[in-house]
This record gives structure tokens, C-alpha cells and sequence, in this order.
């Protein structure tokens, strides 16, 4: 452990009602806690839903670039289509354009996805009613922006 | 050379320019798109437009990506996250949705730099501050539950910290999302100072706190521009791709810095850009 800087002032000791880190153990490391685990289970989210979708996106890329090389003017016109029909039609010839749109879809639902995370958190593990209700709300918000509003 | 070669050259071009939109992105907290729209509207000489409808979505790649280490690390306050995002949300969709079509795009980049040099100005006068100390929580924090602990790495040891005034953060917040939906970006930096200055929390924790919120206020507001058809598709595959690596590699290094370090980063990076949008908002040219 190093030892910490005298220029810093000193922060309170850590209070048996402070929040969610559980205390470290002789070795330095916290110990195993469903919060950790539901923690960690976001983090996985978290990397899977980003590294994953820019993937699928940048796989897009080479797909469309190499099914129908364009020039910067093409590309800039290029537009994503708003159709579902028309998206899945393109996935199942694995059209360029469309695994990107695929990609983007799944880098948006990311964080949506770990606010779901979190409601189920809020709801079933620390038991607490009035932030299942807040993150809840956050949830309706963004879902009602990416699949409702005109 | 042909056109497809040097439509590549741009890709790639573009490729360079986002990854160290990324990596100033993560340092700094912001979430890269205070640095992407500059350096696709003014580098790459894209309409301010097509940025942001490519910036917003990166926005989404960089919280995630570097939000993954904070989460792991413990540091995030989920609860101060999505308490705040209520509110940050809802300004995201109203800006994006209302208030963005209405705007031009010399007002966008007016709008820009006076957002950052404003930013600027309350940072620059905290700088050197570590840790807050003797924080009393106002009585709506202290309700909600805002409060938390965390195992500061360079430290070496827990620290605790209570959240100081609730309610002007709401405020604050309100307006970081009109700025997340009508300029695309992360609005990290509004989001850090409302919870560095109004609700005095360590800067480690309103980092790591603000780039979940940036994830989810950004997915808001991409929505309202995907409809619109403001995110072309080959700008925003190298972008959020570059990025992403960009921020990655900035929050490894970020973890091992200080927090006055990351404060310092963050106001040489918004000076710079806020001052060149500005000149190019009014005309200038350089």
C-alpha cells in the first residue's frame, strides 16, 4: 500500500453506513458480494455491448466497402434505413449497410441495457422501492426515445 | 489514385483524428464528443450536422467502453446516476427533438465554444483540490441516499463522501442534456460540475459516475437523431470505432493519475476547443 500524500487532507473513516464497497480484507482485495457480482455482470455488459456492436459495425464497414466500393461523396450520402422489414431483408444477404445498422442498434441499447440492469438491481437486491421506481422511469424515457417518439 | 483510395485515405484519416478524440475524451471525463464534433467540423471539415449525429452515437461507445473499468472498480454511484438522469434525459429529448432543428449551424458552433469556455471558468478555479472535506449533505441528498465509498488506487485507501446540494444539480443536469441532444456531445462536463461543485463529490466518483450517465443520456438523444437520419453510416463506423480504442487507452492511464492531473487535462482540452468553435462560429477562418 503506498502511503498517502500529507499535502491531501484526510477524508473521513469509512462509517458502517457508508454505501456499497465492501471492506477490504487483510490482503487488500474486497471480498465476493452479490454487489460485486451484479457489478461485475454490468461491467460484462458493459465491454460485451460496446466492443461487440462497434465490431458488428466495423464489420459492416469492410462488408459494405468491399460488396460495393464507394466514393467519399457516395458515402456521405449514404443513409441508414428506418424500415425493420427492409434491415432484416439486408441482414439475411449479409448487406453492408445493414450489419452497421445492426451494430449501431446494439451499441445504443447498451446503456439501456444496464439501466435495465440496474432496475433489477434496485428491485431485488437492496430491496429498494423508491430507485427501482427512478430508474424504472430513466428506462421508459430512453425506450420511449429510441422506439416511440416521430 | 483512384476515388475508393482516397475515400479509404479519408476513412482512415478520420480513423487517426477520433482515436485522439478518445483518448482526451476518456482522460478528461467528457466522453469524447466535446472533442469529436471540433475535429470532424473543423479537421475534417464535415457539416457541424453530420458530427453530431456521428458524435452522439460515439458518445454511446466511449461511456461504455471506459464505463466498464469504472463499474469494476466500484467508483460509480448508481444511485446519483440515475436520480440525475431523469432529468438529464428529459433535456436531451427536448433539445434533440425541439430545440436542435430550429438552430443553424453558425449557432451550433457559437453554442459550442460558449459551452465550453463557460465550463471552464469554474473548473480552473478548483484546480489543485483533491479531496472535498466537511461535506454536510442538503436534505433532499440526504433523502435520496447520496452517499458512498470508494478504494481510491493512487491513494491507496477507502474514501467516503457524502453529496452536498441536490437540487441546483438537478438544474445543472437539465441543461447538460439540452446540450448532449442539440450539440451531440457527452455533456460529461456539466455533468462533472454539477456534481463537483454543487454536490462536492471527489472528482474520481463524478467522473466515473458521469460516464454512465453519458451512456444513457446519449442513447436518448441518438434515438431522436437515428429518426432524423442525422447519423451517416460510413462517418460514424470509424469514428465510434476509433474512438472507443481512443477512450480505452486514455482510461488505463487515467486511473493512475491524480485527480488534480485529470482536472488539468480537462480544462487545457476545453479552452483550446472552445475558443477555435467560437472564432469559427462568428466567421472566422483559419
Amino acid at each position: 500500500m503506498t502511503e498517502p500524500n500529507p499535502d491531501i487532507p484526510a477524508a473521513q473513516e469509512p462509517s458502517p453506513m457508508a454505501a456499497h464497497t465492501p471492506p477490504a480484507d487483510d490482503n487488500g482485495e474486497a471480498p465476493i458480494t452479490n454487489e460485486t457480482v451484479i457489478q461485475d455482470v454490468s461491467a460484462w455488459i458493459l465491454r460485451i455491448g460496446s466492443f461487440g456492436s462497434v465490431s458488428i459495425l466495423l464489420l459492416g464497414l469492410v462488408l459494405a466497402m468491399v460488396q460495393h466500393p464507394l466514393d467519399k461523396k457516395e458515402m456521405l450520402k449514404a443513409h441508414f434505413s428506418l424500415s425493420l422489414s427492409h434491415v432484416s431483408q439486408g441482414l439475411m444477404h449479409a448487406r453492408g449497410l445493414d450489419v452497421m445498422e445492426i451494430g449501431i442498434f446494439l451499441l445504443v441499447l447498451t446503456p439501456v441495457m444496464r439501466v435495465a440492469a440496474s432496475v433489477i438491481l434496485f428491485a431485488f437486491v437492496d430491496r429498494d422501492k423508491v430507485y427501482t421506481v427512478v430508474t424504472l422511469i430513466v428506462l421508459l424515457i430512453t425506450l420511449a426515445s429510441l422506439f416511440l417518439l416521430r | 489514385m483512384d476515388v475508393h483510395s482516397a475515400a479509404l485515405i479519408w476513412l482512415i484519416e478520420i480513423a487517426i483524428a477520433s482515436f485522439f478524440g478518445g483518448v482526451i475524451g476518456a482522460i478528461s471525463g467528457l466522453g469524447g464528443g466535446i472533442v469529436i464534433v471540433p475535429v470532424l467540423t473543423i479537421l475534417m471539415h464535415l457539416p457541424i450536422t453530420d458530427a453530431i449525429g456521428a458524435s452522439i452515437v460515439s458518445v454511446i461507445a466511449v461511456s461504455s467502453g471506459a464505463g466498464s473499468v469504472y463499474v469494476r472498480d466500484h467508483i460509480t454511484n448508481v444511485r446519483i446516476a440515475m436520480f440525475l438522469e431523469v432529468s438529464t434525459a428529459t433535456g436531451a429529448i427536448f433539445g434533440a427533438a425541439v430545440l436542435a432543428p430550429r438552430l443553424n449551424h453558425q449557432v451550433l458552433m457559437i453554442l459550442f465554444g460558449l459551452t465550453l469556455l463557460f465550463s471552464l471558468l469554474p473548473v480552473l478555479a478548483n484546480i489543485g483540490e483533491e479531496l472535498p472535506k466537511d461535506i454536510k449533505s442538503g436534505p433532499w441528498a440526504k433523502r435520496m441516499k447520496m452517499r458512498g465509498s470508494y478504494f481510491d488506487k493512487r491513494l491507496g485507501r477507502e474514501i467516503t463522501y457524502q453529496a452536498a446540494r441536490l437540487r441546483p444539480a438537478i438544474g445543472i443536469m437539465f441543461v447538460a442534456g439540452l446540450m448532449a441532444g442539440i450539440l451531440g456531445i457527452g455533456a460529461g462536463v456539466l455533468k462533472v460540475l454539477a456534481q463537483e461543485i454543487s454536490m462536492r463529490l471527489p472528482a474520481k466518483v463524478s467522473t466515473a459516475t458521469s460516464n454512465f450517465m453519458i451512456g444513457v443520456t446519449a442513447a436518448a438523444a441518438a434515438g431522436v437523431y437515428l429518426r432524423r437520419g442525422l447519423v451517416l453510416p460510413f462517418l460514424v463506423a470509424p469514428v465510434a470505432g476509433a474512438v472507443l480504442l481512443g477512450a480505452m487507452c486514455g482510461t488505463k492511464l487515467m486511473e493512475r493519475m491524480s485527480n488534480v492531473l485529470v482536472r488539468k487535462v480537462f480544462a487545457i482540452a476545453l479552452g483550446f476547443i472552445g475558443i477555435e468553435m467560437l472564432l469559427r462560429g462568428f466567421g472566422f477562418k483559419f
